[in-house]
């Protein structure tokens, strides 16, 4: 894509192939729906597809992972939205423990725990942390994405971090105790 | 004990995804994009409707009686010397009612302006008018 002049049909699925994977992580991480993660993706490069008369192929990757943070960011506000209004209803709640659920359950405790963690993140510190750390981008690549200096990544990731570090110790030193008191 | 390193566990997409991204380019070259246009420009033309008889509907209203000018007309006995003490209406020539009097029953007073230096007060002397 960055030899190319201009974007066509042909560059924007050659940039499919290479960025599927790493954009489809990143954007997971906000709507934690892997229908909906992929359809956001899909979304996002038709969005780029529309624009490529006005995109210059050097900017092109930056710009498709802003897009695609964007659409993210936007549905996941969305579905806020409407669970605010009781138009979507609340998730089931949790079976009743079993032994022989436990293993199973103990990787969903786990899951939930982790997208507790992020989504209590705030959304400056969610969008650097996950093209950080999913995206696999350098600060410099995250501080194009987002127009932020790198210094600015570097700090925001640090303390994404530390964030999560602090809610995911808390969520492990809750479960141990609700496991002391079933015992 | 989930550590922040499992939060980057790598997920593979779901397989098909360039064939649909293929259809999508498909169809948008196709001119599917331009839909949404249509209803966005629907959407603003129902809003300038919309603005527009709320104009209508606000310039047609009747306006608001003038409260104070009903009150200016026909000032109520029991409020009298308030609204002359603010200047709402002329002190009267003779005498004004005053509430209560004696046993309860509205009473003649005479309002006398008393000069003083600040223009930004008026002082009014109110007596029993004489019989």
């Amino acid at each position: 894509v960055d030899r190319v002049e201009t974007i066509d049909d042909a560059a924007v699925e050659a940039l499919y192939a290479e960025l599927e994977r790493p954009v489809y992580n990143v954007v997971f991480r906000w709507v934690w729906d892997r229908e909906e993660a992929r359809e956001v993706v899909q979304e996002a490069f038709v969005r780029l597809w529309r624009m490529r008369a006005r995109v210059e192929p050097a900017t092109v990757r930056p710009l498709l992972y802003r897009i695609a943070v964007n659409l993210a960011s936007n549905r996941r506000r969305w579905r806020r939205l409407r669970r605010v209004v009781a138009l979507e209803r609340a998730p089931a709640a949790a079976p009743a423990p079993s032994r022989a659920a436990d293993e199973a359950m103990e990787r969903e405790q786990r899951q939930a725990a982790v997208r507790s963690a992020v989504e209590a993140l705030p959304e400056r510190l969610r969008r650097v942390v996950t093209l950080c750390e999913l995206a696999g981008l350098s600060y410099a690549e995250v501080a194009a994405i987002l127009e932020i200096p790198a210094g600015t990544v570097a700090s925001r990731r640090n303390a994404a971090m530390e964030r999560l570090r602090s809610v995911l110790d808390d969520e492990a030193g809750g479960a141990a105790a609700r496991r002391a008191r079933v015992r | 004990m989930t550590s922040p390193t499992d939060l980057f566990e790598q997920l593979e997409p779901p397989p098909g995804g360039r064939e649909a991204l293929r259809a999508r380019l498909a169809r948008e070259r196709g001119g599917a994009h331009r839909r949404p246009r249509v209803w966005f420009a629907a959407l603003i033309a129902g809003a300038a409707c919309a603005a527009a008889l709320l104009a209508l509907w606000w310039r047609a209203r009747e306006p608001a009686p003038d409260l104070f000018a009903g009150a200016r007309a026909h000032p109520p006995a029991e409020h009298y010397a308030t609204m002359v003490s603010l200047k709402m209406i002329p002190p009267p020539p003779d005498g004004v009612m005053a509430a209560p009097g004696p046993g309860g029953q509205p009473a003649p007073v005479h309002l006398r302006q008393i000069p003083v230096d600040s223009p930004s007060v008026v002082l009014y002397v109110a007596s029993r008018r004489a019989r």
